[in-house]
């Protein structure tokens, strides 16, 4: 067995503190040979010392610093789910916008067709629900071309199927401005406020609930409250 | 682990509070600073939470976690502060009040020939000096492959034993030379 070779299970011996497979032919060699006696000595006096020195501690209040990163870098992750939240608010609003715009010309056909059939239309004797959709009352980004273009189709189909279907009584898109409260006010978990409503007939509640699991409003992270008329 | 990487991010803390004095550790034996150490931990953690997701599970968490911290150790040092992962010679006199004094002569030229190797060298000891981690798991930390962390804790020992002995006989060459001078 040469030195080098020696010299590399002597080292791997020390690092992996465990036998070499040639652990006899080392100790052969060993034994006739005093530089790598020295050296196995010598590594063997290093390795021990390392394991010796000081290591200072972890400064005392590295748990209490930590736990504060972590709540900053928490609450940074938050703001960052919140602006994504709040871009796809805005996109919602914006196929509401449209939407709303098909209801208020299917409650425009609507009126044309009561005055041409106004006994039918005071006979009409359908439940009527409302659809509520609400939404945030964030402002953010613009928004790009190409998903303004999806939504507004997207809500309009939708918009369009109710209309066709003789679902649609009306719908509105309610302002922006801030709301003003008399009695108190109401709070609205997430921030979330009221853009808008639909006014629809349907059989019964089953069939208010399918139009209202359909609204696009849902599947783009809104909220819909579905409440029924109650005649008087 | 495997639950703060599935979404239970308020589990870091534990692993902070279980591992912190370990990477802290492997930190200050990579930079030799105390403070600078202190604040490589922490940036350890905050980015074990912000790479969570890359963590397979298939290799122990230490060894991830050493990776992470030795990535952190190394990226620290390339921004320029090579006063804290010196790889030329600094004297213990030179250090900051929170470094650990070494105890006896032999200790105080073991730092130093220590500090005299390279980054790698020197991380190759302290992970299996101070860490027990075998060549599989070195090769992890270091990203190579086991028989190439192998030749390095070959080549880092050896070094450290040639530095070593250099200065142990530079210093026996300054005694008698002290010694005259006092006259």
């Amino acid at each position: 067995m040469s030195c080098d070779r020696a010299r590399e299970s002597i080292a791997d011996s020390i690092i992996g503190r465990g036998a070499v497979a040639d652990a006899s032919a080392v100790d052969t060699h060993l034994a006739g040979c005093a530089a790598c006696r020295a050296y196995r000595a010598e590594c063997e006096m290093m390795w021990s010392a390392l394991g010796e020195l000081p290591i200072p501690a972890a400064a005392p209040n590295a748990t209490a610093r930590f736990d504060a990163a972590l709540r900053t870098e928490r609450a940074a992750a938050m703001r960052l789910s919140r602006s994504s939240i709040v871009m796809r608010r805005l996109l919602i609003a914006a196929g509401v916008v449209t939407a709303m715009a098909v209801g208020y010309g299917a409650a425009s056909w609507n009126i044309a067709r009561s005055t041409r059939g106004a006994v039918a239309a005071t006979t009409d004797t359908t439940q009527q629900y409302l659809l509520l959709l609400y939404d945030t009352e964030s402002t953010g980004p613009g928004l790009s071309p190409k998903d303004l273009q999806a939504i507004i189709a997207e809500y309009s189909a939708w918009g369009r199927g109710l209309r066709a279907a003789g679902k649609l009584v009306s719908a509105e898109k309610l302002k922006d401005a801030p709301s003003e409260w008399f009695g108190g006010s109401v709070s609205i978990a997430g921030g979330e406020r009221l853009g808008g409503f639909f006014l629809i007939r349907a059989r019964d509640a089953a069939e208010a609930r399918q139009i209202a699991e359909a609204c696009p409003h849902l599947k783009h992270g809104g909220r819909v409250e579905l409440r029924a008329i109650q005649k008087t | 682990m495997r639950a703060v990487r599935d979404g239970d991010v308020d589990r870091l803390g534990l692993l902070f509070e279980r591992y912190h004095a370990r990477v802290h550790a492997l930190c200050y034996r990579l930079t030799r600073r105390a403070d600078a150490a202190d604040d490589l931990v922490q940036d350890t953690f905050l980015r074990v939470l912000r790479y969570r997701d890359t963590f397979r599970g298939d290799a122990a968490f230490t060894t991830w976690l050493y990776r992470v911290a030795y990535n952190v150790c190394h990226e620290h040092w390339r921004q320029g502060r090579r006063d804290e992962f010196p790889m030329e010679h600094s004297t213990p006199e030179a250090e900051e009040p929170r470094h650990a004094q070494p105890v006896s002569e032999r200790h105080a030229l073991l730092e130093q020939a220590m500090t005299r190797l390279d980054a790698e060298q020197r991380a190759v000891l302290v992970l299996t000096r101070y860490h027990d981690l075998k060549y599989d798991e070195v090769a992890r930390v270091l990203d190579c492959t086991p028989a190439a962390a192998r030749v390095r804790a070959h080549r880092a020992l050896n070094d450290l034993r040639e530095i070593y002995r250099e200065l142990e006989q530079r210093q026996h060459e300054l005694r008698p030379r002290a010694r005259i001078d006092r006259r």
